[in-house]
């Protein structure tokens, strides 16, 4: 099993903001030994992990006791904050407009959570839903790779670009 | 004669679930990172998931 990155990702990281979606932590807890050594590097250069409630949400879905929705909250609240977007989901009729022009089929975690990354245009999301990060207003700045033998699976580190939104609100302005 | 008063279900249930607390200032408040702690309750964690449930969708494609 091995684990594929750029040699720049930890520093590009450092001091900054990872949100983390579902289907990461799924990944993280599917194949923990490979994830450990690139989120110990992370951390320990200053790179703050978060995360959203509805992520919280889906990713303790389908408990069948109190034991494990425990089991899996604590691992979620253990490695990183919950920033509770929905609390601040003001002025954000630009980025609905234009995320529901070019990407209508979104889930609404999905939205909340590049919502994150256009409140903070320094963070960071990683994520292994790579078609509903659209490139038309994100930049993918990095690609980690995992081999697990069995399959091989890409994720990517986005980050807003606020030229790209520009763009795309300019399209939707010209009509 | 004391009325006592009853701790409802709800209450009992809200007493034995972890809480989850949120942070509104993005700074988390542990930095550190113990692998041995992230396997371990990663592998813990990993029991409470059926087979099927791990499995994501490909994504070769972008």
């Amino acid at each position: 099993m091995s684990l594929f990155y750029p040699q720049t990702l930890v520093s590009e990281l450092s001091h900054r903001d990872l949100f983390v979606d579902t289907n990461t932590f799924i990944g993280a807890i599917s194949h923990p030994n490979i994830f450990d050594n690139l989120f110990k590097d992370l951390k320990e250069s200053g790179c703050t992990f978060l995360t959203i409630p509805s992520v919280v949400f889906e990713f303790t879905r389908g408990t069948d006791s109190i034991q494990d929705f425990n089991k899996r909250t604590k691992f979620i609240t253990n490695f990183s904050s919950i920033y509770p977007v929905e609390k601040h989901l003001e002025d954000l009729e630009d980025l609905t407009v234009v995320l529901q022009r070019i990407q209508g089929q979104m889930s609404y975690t999905d939205f909340l959570l590049i919502a994150c990354l256009y409140k903070f245009p320094k963070a960071f999301l990683i994520s292994a839903n790579h078609k509903d990060c659209p490139l038309d207003i994100l930049d993918r700045k990095f690609i980690i790779t995992i081999d697990t033998d069995k399959d091989i699976r890409n994720y990517g580190i986005y980050q807003f670009s606020p030229e790209k939104f520009d763009r795309a609100a300019n399209n939707i302005l010209k009509g | 004669m004391n009325k006592q008063s009853a701790i409802t279900p709800a209450e009992q249930l809200k007493k034995k679930l972890h809480k989850i607390k949120f942070s509104e200032d993005l700074r988390e408040t542990k930095k550190d990172f113990d692998s041995e702690e992230f396997v371990r309750m990663a592998k813990e964690v990993r029991k409470t998931f059926k087979d099927d449930e791990l499995i994501l969708p490909s994504n070769s494609s972008f």
